[in-house]
Parts: structure tokens; sequence; C-alpha cells
């Protein structure tokens, strides 16, 4: 594999980030010399290669790439990040991080779930829970990821361009596996690929329990490499929430996740996509997420943490009557980075989609959102919908928006809207001239506007508990007083 | 003196330009003023600057409240002290709902007395228990402030945030516009029903019909950011008839 990597040589990058580029490189080829004699994995070794050589061949992005103007990944360079250690032989990995129950308090809705908790992607059974509500129509797999992961990029490119107006089943040509700058993160999930976790259920079968997937990180400097699949039978329904989380403050952590959602004729999937990551961590996301007739698809994802975070879903609504709601609440504050990005393609006809994206931007934060609907030639009667709303509170805060569509069918209902402002101060003397304080009275209208995506939530306990707990976050607004300063 | 405002002049903040132009006006406790004017005479901001909004300055002057400054008070702080103003343009604040919000508010002023904040429940039974007066349709209460309400709504909602923080100085800017004369008589009985010797009103209207129903123990015009003739009632009928011509003439005249 060093002869290859001698074949392409990297474009004129900064050295930091061929340093990061380069670290990656070996943690890809410390896993492929482990596994060089095992058998099993000899295909999962060559996809890593392959993914190496596309990096290798695309760089990173820089910010003269369209689609990474406003999302720079300088932060991203200032440190070198290798593989999150596993443990040896069978250790529990919540023993070896020292963690007890304890820990996971913050992070318990209160209702029944079945909670699958990894720390550093490895997954704690100690942790876990309710793992008894499990039975033979609901399978949960961590294997080795070439046994799961059947996908290549050529796959997840399906996901991806209406182009010439047909795509998916209906286009001719395959799509193209060629390596992407827009993919990069796409190529180091693939090098770094080791275990992965599978989630299937059966099909008619309705999950009573919501499924609670809790990504604990705790190492520093680390890079969690995460894969994830649901595949849901037909007129199967379940919710999950993901959370992601970091246990130190200190400790600079690096998720990098690629889920893909599967769900055949009539399913119904829910999820809320909750990260609270450190301000010194950085999140990468990828979401695909392939819809066959009448199957509902809905996101909630919650930005409230990270450094730096970039989150991409691809929906694809590939059958007649399919439906998905997608949803971004963000809070961003000091330093931050929040990106959220959505590709919705409407590939069928009678699928309506709805998007409700919210930002709330204070301190020097800055939000970035793409928004794009593509409409097929064979979608007719599609009904999509895309709002993105943003509220900037400070002088320096920023929001960059920008919301597609791209269109090739005649008889549709399309419509996309942004708006960006501060909060009006007549709504602020309102209530001042009530005995609201200023900074109350900014907080309260600050909240409603943030979580009213909430609203569509039908799980009542979970709903009021991310109010309650978004709510108590946002008591704090900690720099509201320093912000009016600035402003006066 | 509830109220003393002696030669206030203030301009808007950004700009500059003068609007209140040396104001007079003192309203003793369980009175009630008429303030009536053409457009553009300031009225709005007298009502404004009262109430702290800080899109105006005040450059000379001064506007005692119960004996404090009240100019040197933040908005917040002159609402839990009792000064109440009901907005030409209620504003919608978006999903904030109204309960909650008047929740917050009645426990702002509770404080400022010393008095326990209400629970969920206390106050339940404290916004029913004014809701009939004002006939406030109770699903009001569960909107979000304002958005969607009616023009009459939003007045009769003012109206019934008044009656809950019961305040001591009560300015009403242009409550009556807008208002069908049901809705008109609604406002009028909201207000004789929180009269009392210690409160006062200062009632910004154009109109004669809601000031037939409150009877203004003093009716002032208010004209180029002056008080340029005080009254009785009898002054709001004369006004009915000849206008403001004949006033504002021998205001220049007399200068
Ligand atoms: N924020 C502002 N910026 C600029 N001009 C202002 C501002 N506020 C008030 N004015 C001006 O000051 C003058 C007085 O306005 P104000 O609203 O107080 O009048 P009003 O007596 O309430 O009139 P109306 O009867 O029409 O309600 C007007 O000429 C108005 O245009
Ligand atoms: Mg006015």
């Amino acid at each position: 594999m060093t002869e290859r990597n001698q074949v392409t040589t990297l474009p004129k990058m900064p050295p930091n980030a061929r340093a990061l580029l380069e670290a990656l490189e070996q943690e890809s080829q410390a896993l492929n010399q482990r596994d060089q004699a095992d058998p099993a994995r000899e295909k999962l070794v060559a996809r890593r290669i392959a993914a190496a050589e596309q990096l290798r061949q695309t760089g990173w992005p820089t910010r003269k790439h369209e689609n990474w103007h406003y999302t720079g990944l300088t932060p991203l360079f200032e440190s070198s990040f290798s593989l999150a250690a596993t443990p040896n032989n069978d250790q529990d990995p919540a023993d070896v991080a020292g963690l007890s129950d304890a820990a996971l308090t913050p992070y318990l809705p209160p209702f029944e779930t079945i909670r699958l908790v990894f720390v550093d992607g490895v997954f704690s059974e100690s942790l876990s829970g309710g793992l008894d509500a499990i039975d033979d129509d609901l399978s949960i797999e961590m294997a080795d990821a070439d046994a799961i992961q059947s996908m290549t990029l050529a796959d997840l490119r399906r996901y991806q361009g209406v182009q010439d107006g047909t795509r998916n089943a209906a286009r001719p040509v395959a799509p193209s596996d060629a390596p992407s700058v827009d993919d990069v993160f796409v190529h180091i999930n693939e090098m770094c690929l080791d275990q992965g976790l599978t989630i299937r259920l059966a099909p008619n079968k309705v999950l009573a329990r919501p499924l609670q997937i809790l990504q604990l990180v705790t190492q520093n400097d680390a890079l969690v490499n995460l894969r994830v699949r649901f595949e849901l039978g037909h007129h199967a329904q379940m919710s999950w929430l993901n959370q992601c989380a970091c246990l130190d403050d200190a400790a600079r952590s690096w998720v990098n996740r690629l889920q893909q959602v599967s769900l055949a004729d009539g399913a119904v999937a829910r999820q809320v996509d909750w990260q609270g990551l450190n301000d010194q961590s950085f999140l990468s996301s990828m979401t695909y997420v392939d819809q066959a007739p009448h199957s509902q698809w809905q996101n909630h994802a919650l930005a409230l943490g990270a450094r730096w975070s970039r989150q991409q879903s691809y929906v694809c609504l590939n059958g007649e009557g399919a439906d998905a709601e997608q949803n971004t609440l963000a809070w961003v504050r000091g330093q931050q980075l929040t990106d959220a990005r959505t590709e919705t393609q409407h590939g069928a006809a009678h699928c309506t989609s709805r998007q409700l994206h919210k930002f709330v931007v204070q301190d020097q934060g800055r939000g970035v959102f793409n928004g794009m609907i593509g409409v097929a030639k064979a979608a007719q009667k599609t009904d999509g919908q895309m709002d993105n709303k943003n509220l900037l509170l400070s002088p320096k805060a920023k929001m960059d928006t920008k919301p597609q569509l791209e269109i090739y069918a005649d008889d549709v209902a399309c419509s996309h809207g942004c708006a960006s402002g501060e909060i009006d101060a007549n709504q602020i003397f309102y209530a001042q001239a009530r005995g609201i304080k200023h900074d109350e009275a900014v907080r309260m209208i600050t909240q409603a506007f943030l979580l009213e995506p909430l609203e569509s939530i039908a799980h009542d306990s979970l709903r009021q508990w991310l109010h309650d707990d978004l709510s108590k976050r946002l008591v704090a607004l900690p720099s509201l007083q320093h912000q009016r300063d600035e402003n006066a | 003196m509830l109220l003393n405002v002696e030669n206030l002049h203030a301009e808007v903040a950004e700009g500059g330009q003068p609007i209140l132009k040396g104001l007079n006006l003192q309203v003793e406790p369980g009175e009630v003023h008429a303030i009536m004017g053409p457009n553009g005479a300031g009225k709005s901001t007298l009502s404004s600057v009262l109430a702290g909004r800080d899109d105006y300055e005040v450059t000379d002057g001064s506007a005692q409240f119960d004996g404090e400054d009240l100019l040197e008070m933040d908005p917040e702080e002159r609402a839990r002290k009792g000064v109440f103003l009901a907005f030409q343009y209620p504003v919608e604040i978006p999903g904030v709902s109204n309960k909650l919000f008047m929740q917050t508010a009645v426990n702002a002023v509770r404080e400022e007395r010393g008095q326990a904040p209400l629970d969920m429940f206390d106050f339940d039974e404290y916004a029913q228990s004014k809701m009939s007066t004002l006939n406030m349709r109770p699903d009001l209460l569960e909107r979000s402030v304002n958005v969607g309400f009616s023009g009459g709504e939003k007045k009769r909602n003012d109206m019934y945030q008044m009656a809950l923080l019961e305040p001591k100085l009560c300015i009403m800017d242009e409550t009556d516009s807008g208002l069908d004369i049901d809705a008109l008589k609604v406002v009028a009985k909201g207000v004789n029903a929180l009269r009392s010797p210690e409160r006062s009103f200062l009632v910004v209207t154009h109109y004669q019909r809601l000031l037939d129903y409150i009877k203004p123990d003093v009716v002032h015009v208010l004209y180029d950011g002056k008080i340029v003739k005080s009254g009785g009632f009898e002054l709001v009928e004369k006004l009915e008839n000849e206008g403001y011509d004949q006033i504002i003439q021998s205001h220049e005249t007399g200068q």
C-alpha cells in the first residue's frame, strides 16, 4: 500500500493540513496491517486502501470550493488526530475510561428506552440498558464493518444530484465512484472503517420504546469514526434518539459519522439527532436516507455544541407518496461554526417534504445553512417546502444561507424561504413595558424562536424533555449583557 | 402628585429631530386626563418617553412619578413601579404564549411589591377572574402574544394586561382607534372598573365617544410638542364641533 500512496502526489496544502492527512493515512495503514492476515477482512482492507487513495487525490476542500466557502477547515488542522484507542480483548470501554452510571445522568430521558451506549465509538454493555426489550423483530449488530456495510461510494452517490432530471433507478448510467472533495469525510470514514452498527426492524413491527444511541467521547485528540445503518422493513415503525457528547470539557475530539437509513414501503422512522460536543470538538456527519413508497422520515437535528460542525443529510424520496420532514435547531455561540445542509431529492410522484431550520447565533458564532430541493421529471405533484430562519443576537454573529430549488417536473408546488435578523426592538420594549427585564425578554423571545421546530415531535415526554433541557441551557444565554454593551 | 412633568423636551435619538418642546403636565392620584391633538403632535412620543422607549432622548425638563425621577429608570422598572402603557399598536411576539408572558409580567410586578410569585395554578385563577369584565375570549390567553389577533382583540388584550398588572398610572395611546362600538363599550367598562382614588389615567384619543363613557377630569390639547390648552369636558365638545384650527391659531398668535 505504501507503493500506491506514492502514485498520487498530494495537492498543494498548508503543512498542518498535510500533517493531518498523513496522520489519517497512517491510522488507516495501521488498521490494514492489523487485518493483513485475516482473510475475512481482505475486502475491507481493499476498500480502505481505495478510500485513502481517493483522499490523496482530492486533498482537503478549501474556501474556493463552492460547498466549503463558508465552512473552512482550518480549525481542524490545528491538531493532529489519531483514531480513538480501543480496549484490548473484551474489556468494557466504560471500565477502561473509569466511567460509572453517574456519567449518564444528564443524557437519560424520563422514559424507558433501549439504550445503546458507546464510549469513544466502542459499545459498552455495562452502561447500556433496556436490552431485554430487544426481541426477534429487532436486530442490533455490531460487527466488522465490511460484513455489514456493503454500500459503496457509488451507492451513496445515488442520493445526490438531479443532473439530467432522471435519477436513481430511472437513470441509465451508474453513478460515478470518482473521488470528490465534497465527499472528503466519506473518504475518511471509509479509510478508517473498522466496526459498524446495523439496526434492522422486521416488517410490520412497531417498536414501542424509542432506541437511544448515546455516543460518549472521552479521549483527547481522538477521531471517533462511526458508521451506522438503519433498515426498516415494510410498515415497520421506530424512533431513535442519537446523542453525541464529550465527558471531558477540555478534551478535543473529532466525531466523523456516516449514517444510512433505508425505509421500505410504508415504514416510519423518526430521529432526534442531538449533539452537545464540547467547545473544542469537531463533528462531521453525513446521513443518507432512502425512502420507498409511502414511507415517512422525520428528523430533528439539535446542534448545540462543537467548535466546528457540519451535518449533511441526503434524503431520497424514491417511491410515490413518501414523506420527509427535516428540522434543524442550532444554537451557535462563542467561536462556534455550525453548518447544516440538506439535499432532498424528489424522485417519485406525490411525495411531500417539509423543512424548518432555525439558528440562533450569538457572540462571534457563524451559522451556515445550505438546502437544496431537487425534483426529477417523474416527480409530478411534488409538494416541497423549506424554511430557514435565523436570529442574530450580536453584531459579530454571522449567518450564511443558501436555499436552492432544481425542478425538472412541471406540476409541482415547491417553495423556499429564508430570513435572518435581530430581535425586533419593539418586542423587547413591549415586554419591558410589562415589567419584564431586558435580558429575560430576550431569553423568552429567543427561546420561543429556537424551540419552534420541536413542536412536531409526536412523543410527548421526549418533546417535553428536550424542551426543558433547552430552556435550562438558554437561561444562561451567557454573554448577553456583554453583547448589549458591545451594541451600545 | 402622581405624575409631574415639567418643561419636557425630547428628540428622536437617531437624527435629533425635536418632538416634545417644553411640555407640562400634572396628574393627581385618581384623576383621568384626556390628551387630544392633531396627527403628529407628539402624543405617542409623550407616551413612549414616559414608558421609557430608548428611541427618544430627553434633552431638558423632568418627569417625577410618585416622587421619584421617572427618567432615570429602565422601562421595566417603571412598569414594576406602576406605569402602564397600552400601545397604539400592540406588538406581536410569535411563540411566546400570552399566558406565560403575562405570568412573567405579573410576577415581576409582584416581586417589586414584595409579594410572592403566583404559580401556574394561582395565576390561572387570577387570570380567569379578570377575564369576565373585558369579555376576553379564553383561547386568546393560550395563543402567542397578539399573533393573529384582530386589531380590536389586540387592544382588548392590552386592556386585559392592564387589569392584570393593576398599575398606578395607565397611559392609553389611542386604545379606542379601530374598535367597533361594542368593543369600545367594553374598553370603557374596563377602564371604569379600574378607576380608583389611587389610580390615574392618561387617555390619548382623537374621538369624543370613549370620553363620553369615561368622563375625564381634565382635557388637554397637545400641539407641536406642547400642551397648548387644558380644560374640562366641554373642551372635547368644542373640539368635536370646531376642530383644532382655532386653538392652534390663538396659540400661535399668542406666542
Ligand atoms: N422614531 C421616530 N423617528 C422619526 N420621527 C419620529 C419618530 N417618532 C416620532 N416621530 C415624529 O414625531 C412627530 C410626533 O409623532 P407622534 O407619533 O408622537 O405623533 P402623535 O401625536 O401620536 O400622532 P397620531 O395622532 O398620528 O398618532 C411626528 O412628526 C413623527 O413623524
Ligand atoms: Mg400616536
